[in-house]
């Protein structure tokens, strides 16, 4: 039998992940947030996540750090948990039309936020490839039109258009959580955040081993 | 006459504030009640009906291989499954480090399988480098306490029964170093199994996993006795077997948990206070209730006759509380516990006269004449915490102030540019991957400071709020300062979780670890709290407790302090 991980190993992982690659806490934990919703919807979140934070960590090192919403620069590209987290917040109004969105793949999560029961919201999706006919995904309350996580996950930066639908669409169900892991195939991945994780971890110094953890009376009886 | 006013429709008198409860020095001195998750575990397992029996037993002369205990439900069965091992001893070390133990266990979902044992026996010993899958639930591991286990397993090979003098001190035969659930290392998902009515409430797999590695703590004690003398082994007394609870050795990875689940926190903290008002509500207290609370504050003293630790902070709490029960043994015998309200008279008089531990003491005291008013509570002390992850960006700049000023109120008496109020770092070690606690003005730590310290978190998000209109929104704050979600978030939560937030600063320079160690323990049913340094304790669980094979017998109730001498 070959390993799996729980839902809630892998999100703990991916929060410390983000945040060993320098998103702060809070926008961190919700790349934890994606990562598991995601996995609910069979859709492939920690290879979404493995990949945008393995980016981040590239770009951010060699000062291309994501934009910041509002910023009308033509260069540069915007971070799906920032952008994702801020739409989800109300703090960028739809319809709404961004470009060069990276791993778009990970706005799903925080477009559902956005949905009502009898709401959906719309995510276009363009790239040189879709010239003109961009894939769309509909994203409701509980999932996201089925069938194309396998073609989003292909798309590693695309330009967004998102809006509100009323088109009632069938979605993807969440799994219930009973049956849900995180499959073997995931261990590359679950090797490369562990990487980003240890960028949170104190490298111990001869002070701290003795004193860290209250070094003290003898501890065998 | 009463004092208070009391909420008649709901029979219950006002609860603690959380400004009262949720300081750390009142934390820090939380005693087990009958809504510990022990408590509620035993009780549960015995209400029910559930049968226990140890399918598997292949144990060899040096006390090396497998067994299995089975523990079978109404609706389902769970299997302990336990890797003995012969650990030289110089690798037996307490610290979660540790490479090597006595033994290791895991709790299966289910009857186990010869398939099942074989892929456990490949993974269970190496504990945290192995891998447990959906099907197990807990992963753990023990080590002996070498100088108890040899005395027993030689008192019984002499075909004598130990010394109960000689058991009390120490009270297990081996000490758990680290009990993991909720997913960890494979294990399955809390959502996997958090509906299942035999885990209502908190840590019942954890707990369950606990019970039962005590039984077998004791078979391979009489084992190995019987292995060394078959002719003259002879197996443990019931009553000199009970006074074995296990041991538990924990440190600072338990620490953060109280400030990383609040609404857990809340739940639980909510649900003891909630119990105590409903006691000082009760107008009138029959005999057998009277009887029932003086009988065990006797008891308790007692108790914490047998308490002995070496730390001077908890020795002079100990002091404390035989003085207070003591005083309080004097107190009930010249008072008239059949007038109106007595309870909450004598909670009010603890509250005046009495020290934190012994104040803490009554209060999980009072509880235990109450099974009625107090027991149905235990099913609240669980929370959903994903209900609570969505920010609500609507929200308006005013009301976030306000809630800040209303939890964080204390924080006004700190100055955090201070280097005492800032003086500890809250990081996790690259070396063991575990929580840790650093000077910030003395190690290069600053930089990798975990998020757990919501006080100061709380001011600095005020400090940034004021550029801002009390009609501007959550979500524009947010986008303008990302540093910030992490203690919105919080701060949202709060609202809805009052018993959430410690109010105390726990990155101050003189703050105690061990407090926040003493209340989750506390909740789990923790018993001599023994603490061997500011930062990790040694505890006893199931003390006192039944076994698998006594329980149907037994009140574990009434078996959680010591017996009156006869």
């Amino acid at each position: 039998m070959t390993a799996s991980w729980s839902v809630g190993e892998a999100r703990a992982l991916a929060i410390k992940a983000a945040r060993g690659v320098g998103m702060t806490w809070g926008e961190a934990e919700e790349a934890g947030f994606a990562l598991g919703w995601l996995t609910r919807h069979n859709a492939p979140g920690i290879t979404a996540i493995c990949r945008y934070l393995s980016f981040y960590d590239q770009s951010v090192k060699s000062g291309d750090a994501p934009l910041r919403w509002l910023d009308k620069s033509a260069q540069g590209w915007f971070c799906p948990i920032g952008i994702g987290a801020a739409l989800s917040d109300g703090a960028i109004p739809t319809p709404q039309a961004l470009a060069r969105v990276r791993e778009p793949l990970l706005l799903l999560p925080f477009l559902a936020k956005l949905a009502h029961d009898d709401q959906a919201v719309m995510l276009e999706l363009s790239t040189e490839q879709t010239a003109g006919n961009p894939m769309q995904i509909t994203v409701s309350k509980d999932g996201f039109s089925s069938n194309v996580e396998a073609a989003a996950m292909l798309i590693s930066q695309a330009n967004c258009q998102i809006s509100r639908t009323d088109l009632p669409v069938q979605t993807t169900q969440s799994q219930s959580d009973k049956l849900v892991r995180v499959q073997s195939t995931a261990s590359a991945c679950i090797s490369a955040l562990s990487g980003f994780a240890h960028n949170t971890y104190a490298p111990a110094t001869k002070e701290s081993r003795l004193a860290g953890a209250g070094a003290g009376l003898n501890d065998n009886d | 006459m009463r004092k208070q006013k009391f909420d008649i429709q709901h029979n219950m008198a006002p609860k603690r504030s959380a400004d009262t409860v949720m300081r750390l020095a009142r934390m820090g001195s939380f005693h087990q009640s009958r809504l510990s998750f022990m408590r509620v575990l035993l009780r549960r397992l015995k209400n029910e009906g559930w049968t226990f029996d140890c399918p598997l037993w292949r144990i060899d002369a040096r006390g090396v291989g497998v067994a299995t205990y089975r523990a079978k439900g109404p609706e389902r069965t769970y299997t302990l499954v336990a890797f003995a091992h012969d650990l030289p001893d110089e690798l037996r070390s307490d610290r979660v480090i540790a490479e090597a133990w006595d033994a290791t266990f895991t709790l299966h979902d289910g009857d186990v399988s010869e398939a099942d044992i074989d892929r456990l026996s490949s993974n269970v010993p190496y504990q945290e480098a192995g891998r447990i899958s959906a099907g197990e639930l807990v992963l753990s591991r023990a080590n002996r306490s070498v100088r108890l286990f040899d005395y027993v397993v030689n008192s019984l090979a002499n075909g004598v029964q130990p010394d109960v003098a000689e058991i009390e001190p120490v009270g297990y035969l081996m000490r758990t170093t680290a009990v993991y659930g909720s997913g960890k290392f494979g294990a399955a998902d809390r959502e996997a199994w958090a509906d299942r009515p035999e885990f209502a409430g908190s840590f019942q797999p954890e707990l369950l996993s606990v019970w039962l590695i005590r039984a077998f703590t004791i078979d391979m004690a009489e084992h190995m006795a019987r292995m060394r003398a078959p002719n003259t082994a002879i197996k443990l007394e019931p009553s000199i077997r009970r006074r074995i609870g296990v041991g538990n050795s924990t440190g600072l990875g338990m620490a953060p948990f109280l400030i990383n689940h609040p609404a857990l926190i809340d739940a639980w903290i909510d649900a003891r206070e909630t119990a105590l008002a409903r006691v000082r509500a009760v107008q009138h207290a029959n005999p057998d209730e009277i009887k029932t609370l003086t009988t065990l504050v006797a008891r308790a003293e007692i108790n914490a006759g047998n308490w002995h630790v070496e730390h001077e902070y908890q020795a002079a709490k100990i002091d404390g509380l035989r003085r207070d029960l003591a005083l309080t043994r004097q107190h009930l015998s010249k008072t008239d516990l059949a007038a109106d309200y007595a309870w909450n008279t004598l909670y009010e008089w603890a509250e005046a006269n009495l020290d934190l531990e012994g104040q803490e003491q009554i209060v999980s005291l009072l509880l235990e004449p109450y099974p009625q008013l107090v027991d149905p509570l235990a099913a609240s002390m669980a929370a959903d915490e994903a209900s609570f992850f969505r920010i609500d960006g609507s929200m308006k700049i005013a009301s976030l102030r306000k809630i800040i000023k209303a939890t964080y109120a204390w924080t006004d008496a700190i100055d955090f540019d201070q280097k005492e109020a800032q003086a500890r770092v809250w990081y996790v070690s690259e070396e063991k991957l575990e929580p840790r606690l650093g000077e910030r003005f003395e190690e290069p730590i600053a930089d990798y400071e975990q998020p757990l310290s919501p006080g100061r978190d709380a001011k600095r998000a005020m400090r940034d709020l004021a550029s801002f209109d009390d009609s501007d929104t959550i979500a524009s704050f947010l986008l303008a300062h990302p540093e910030h979600r992490h203690i919105t978030r919080r701060a949202q939560l709060i609202v809805h979780a009052d018993y959430g937030e410690i109010r105390d600063n726990t990155i101050a320079a003189d703050m105690l670890p061990i407090d926040l160690l003493r209340c989750k323990l506390s909740f789990f049913g923790a018993t001599k709290f023994d603490p061997r340094s500011d930062r990790w304790l040694r505890i006893t669980m199931f003390q006192g407790a039944p076994f698998p094979d006594d329980l149907a017998d037994l009140d574990p109730d009434d078996l959680v302090y010591p017996p009156m001498a006869t």
